[in-house]
């Protein structure tokens, strides 16, 4: 039982990182219909520098800026200098991305070493909490009340802002919002800049909840956030959180329990909801 | 004999009910009509009757066989083909190509996953002679997507024509012909064109009044997914209804 | 062919001669190119034997397949543990049931991505195979996870073949495949496929049986991929993860966009391209080789549009054309 709390718990603030992480990819893959494969390079990016910054200067909030400002500027140059030239083109859009995959893993490779870092917990969150018989750790509250909250907010831009309208829009009918005299290509490269951040973010203050960031991790998160869109529906943030927390809350399950197949689950998870429900559990139209 | 009979097709989506209670029938070698404005649902009749769309109430039988539930290549297989609206060719492959496609695909021919193409003379042969039906023998090794419009508008007809079909759902066949072509087309449809012998059926969807009125034996009026009308086009012209909600729209028609 | 101007006789003859000129030139190899050489080039007839087996999937049915490698590394990975696990020496045996085995995945893959197209099934595909990856990598037991499994002997086929001699039997394998490929590519399957890749609905209503004959497609493709696999198991002595996963599936749809989808034989030059420019930068720059990888990848979508291998056609109808006096 105990174990079963704690995994749980773990679950969910692993399944808050991968939310942070995947809500960009789900978006710009709704709304832009482009696939970036690059996108898990973008939360690596942002781990590496917001980790060295954050360690270099004690400070744990120059480390998220670090990091999210890298990811930002990574994503802003991927978009556009390659993918606003491969509109519509998928196939190479996945070639492209798969190709920044190569370099910019080895150029960490090369730059970082090959040793794994570990993330940064600031003083105020180290430590854990006991309530009833359990244990949980400061930080994966933190960051789940963070996740909480920062998914209350995308979600209220979603749904009550204009330009989640605009967005919602876009996803829809692209014709219509032009033919409305809005320049949905600028909101677009906003929206992919948007989730830059957002991954970028991720990146600095998962890697504790990861349990440390590699070269390899760009290529590993990846895979996740791919599977939590397919999971959860493609282009709502209600879809990234329910396929984030799913595939979260079972691998983390699976990890205490079945450790011979956690590796597995989520491929399983991913290929189960592509039969029964291509468009994902809370999906819009595929 | 009835060869096709549709009875009682209800189909929707959404809060849309596109067609509502559309019963027919169709005799072996008639050339029957299905006229109606825009957004009628006439697309929506030749797409439940072909398989592309499955109708939530009704029965649709071919030769005295319920087809309703079968998929779209299955019907093929039982003579049912099709035409489309907007020209739906293989653009990256040759017209050659294209026609031997339409004619291999109702034919179970041996060594079919070793054999050359265009090994099986007698399907080449059929081809040229579809192609030159329709003067586009000249173009048989060019890629279907440099055709123009109505050369393309032409190789859809053969592709329906091919598979030497009982019955024939063509959408819009003169669409984007000249008049000279249209008027061709009109001379193919009315000869028996079977290669049994057999007259084939057609069902067609038209806004060119000239074409329904020279080819049709009988017409189907359809107005917001109901059938307000069916008749001799003698009884359509007479018909006051027709001529306010339809005819009457086109004045200058 | 349909589809291919009408040229005379002599020009026909003449238009396909580069053909044999390769061929010999790849059979009278071993005399004047030195060992490490032949070792690329049998690594390229096996990748471009994958390859090849990919376009058929991709390039001619417009199934976007990026767990090819998976296919090809189940039949490596069946073979392989027969044979240490299982004592089974025969080859012939051993590749009928790696091939098998290869043919039972793709189907598997097949029929649950089949619904799907384009980019679905691009990630169905992409995530059963770093399922199989995964398997790889975690069952240590059979597998040896990321060590792989070594030691495999050179077959034998009624007499033992030598390192040598396993060129010319990889050559052989792949002339042959190649011929039947393309064979099967000019018949009426092959171009409904083609037909299924164009227009689906069309092909439909014609009546093929779209979802069966991608199914179909798919598996015939699945059944080279894993001969491709046997091949490069016994010329590599080996097989290990590395082979199975997104990296290599990857690389194999990357070899045929580089060389020209649809093209069959660009497929493999596009393997040769790779495996070429692999090769030589891996002598330079050991480390870095991934960043010219990456380059390529992002260079060939740019640049190589279309494919190199209908460039060099082009090129050199001009050339007979120029020849020509005639006509």
């Amino acid at each position: 039982m105990d174990v079963l709390v704690v995994s749980t718990m773990a679950g969910i603030s692993y399944g808050m990182v991968l939310f942070l992480l995947s809500t960009g990819l789900s978006i710009v893959l709704g709304l832009m219909g482009v696939v970036n494969l690059a996108h898990g390079m973008l939360f690596m990016t942002a781990a590496y520098a917001g980790i060295t910054v954050g360690n270099l200067t004690d400070s744990f909030l120059l480390g998220i800026l670090t990091g999210i400002f890298s990811a930002g500027i990574s994503g802003l140059i991927i978009e556009r200098g390659f993918l606003r030239q491969l509109y519509k083109r998928e196939l190479e859009q996945i070639l492209v991305t798969f190709g920044f995959i190569y370099i910019i893993t080895n150029l960490h490779l090369w730059f970082y070493g090959p040793y794994p870092r570990s993330g940064i917990v600031p003083s105020l969150l180290k430590g854990g909490i006991t309530i009833g018989r359990y244990d949980f750790s400061f930080y994966r509250l933190a960051i789940i009340a963070v996740g909480a909250i920062l998914c209350a907010c995308l979600f209220w831009l979603q749904e009550k802002t204009k330009i989640g309208a605009i967005i919602r829009a876009g996803m829809d009918d692209p014709e219509i919002v032009y033919a409305s005299g809005i320049n949905l290509r600028n909101v677009n490269v906003g929206a992919f800049v948007f989730g830059a951040l957002l991954a970028g973010f991720a990146g600095v203050v998962g890697t504790p909840v990861l349990g440390g960031v590699t070269a390899t991790t760009g290529g590993d998160v990846i895979f996740v956030a791919i599977a939590v869109c397919i999971v959860g529906g493609v282009g709502s943030v209600q879809g990234a959180l329910v396929g984030a927390l799913l595939i979260g809350i079972v691998t983390s399950l699976a990890q205490a329990y079945l450790p011979y197949i956690a590796i597995y689950m989520m491929y399983i998870i991913m290929v189960i909801i592509l039969v029964l429900k291509p468009s994902g559990l809370v999906g819009r139209t595929s | 004999m009835e060869i096709l009979e549709v009875e009682k097709i209800a189909f929707g989506y959404g809060g849309l009910q596109v067609l509502q209670d559309i019963s027919f029938s169709v005799k072996q070698g008639e050339k029957v009509a299905l006229i109606g404005p825009n957004g009628a649902g006439k697309t929506t009749v030749l797409n439940v009757l072909s398989g592309l769309l499955t109708p939530q109430f009704g029965k649709v039988r071919l030769l005295g066989r319920d087809i309703t539930n079968r998929p779209t290549h299955s019907r093929a297989s039982l003579g049912l083909a099709r035409s489309f609206q907007v020209s739906s060719l293989f653009p990256q492959l040759s017209v050659l190509s294209n026609v031997l496609l339409a004619l291999h695909g109702i034919q179970r021919t041996s060594r079919q996953m070793i054999r050359s193409i265009t090994a099986y003379k007698s399907f080449v042969e059929r081809a040229d002679e579809l192609l030159g039906s329709v003067d586009l023998l000249s173009k048989r090794d060019t890629l279907a997507r440099f055709l123009s419009h109505g050369e393309q508008r032409r190789l859809e007809l053969i592709l329906s024509f091919a598979s030497s079909p009982k019955v024939l759902l063509l959408d819009e066949p003169t669409a984007g012909l000249s008049s000279q072509e249209s008027s061709a087309l009109a001379q193919m449809l009315l000869k028996p064109a079977h290669q049994n012998g057999e007259d084939v059926a057609v069902l067609f969807v038209a806004h060119d009044l000239d074409l329904v009125f020279t080819v049709a034996e009988r017409i189907l009026v359809l107005y917001y997914g109901i059938i307000i009308a069916q008749g001799t086009p003698e009884e359509i012209r007479g018909n006051q209804s027709v001529r306010e909600i339809y005819l009457g729209e086109t004045q200058s028609a | 062919m349909p589809g291919r101007a009408r040229m005379s006789g002599r020009k026909q003859l003449a238009y396909f001669a580069p053909l044999p000129v390769i061929l010999l030139f790849l059979v009278a190899a071993p005399w004047f190119l030195d060992t490490p050489i032949i070792s690329l080039i049998t690594k390229v007839l096996c990748f471009g034997l994958l390859a090849m087996s990919v376009d058929i999937a991709f390039g001619y049915t417009g199934l976007w397949t990026f767990g090819h490698a998976a296919i090809f590394g189940v039949a490596a990975y069946t073979c392989a543990i027969l044979l240490k696990g299982a004592d089974i020496t025969n080859f012939w045996l051993l590749a009928l049931i790696g091939i098998v085995m290869a043919g039972i995945v793709s189907a598997i893959f097949a029929a649950v991505a089949a619904r799907s197209s384009g980019l679905y099934f691009l990630l169905i595909t992409f995530a059963l195979g770093q399922l199989v990856y995964s398997v790889a990598v975690q069952w240590k037991s059979v597998t040896h996870g990321n060590d792989g499994l070594w030691g495999m002997p050179y077959p034998h086929i009624g007499f033992s073949l030598s390192s040598e001699t396993y060129y010319y039997f990889a050559l052989i394998v792949v002339v042959l495949c190649a011929i039947v490929l393309y064979r099967f590519t000019r018949s009426p399957f092959g171009y409904s496929l083609m037909g299924i890749r164009e227009n689906e609905i069309r092909a439909r209503t014609m009546g093929y049986d779209t979802r069966l004959r991608k199914i179909g497609g798919f598996v015939i493709s699945g059944l080279f991929a894993g001969l491709a696999g046997i091949l490069y198991l016994y010329f590599n002595g080996g097989i290990a993860p590395e082979n199975v996963g997104m990296s290599a599936s990857g690389m194999a749809t990357i070899m045929v966009i580089i060389g020209g989808t649809g093209t069959l034989w660009g497929a493999f030059l596009g393997s040769a391209i790779v495996l070429l420019l692999q090769y030589y930068i891996s002598l330079l720059t050991p480390n870095r080789w991934p960043i010219f990888l990456g380059a390529i990848f992002i260079a060939s979508v740019f640049f190589a549009r279309g494919g190199v291998f209908p460039w060099l056609v082009s090129l050199w109808r001009k050339v007979i054309r120029y020849g020509d006096t005639g006509s």
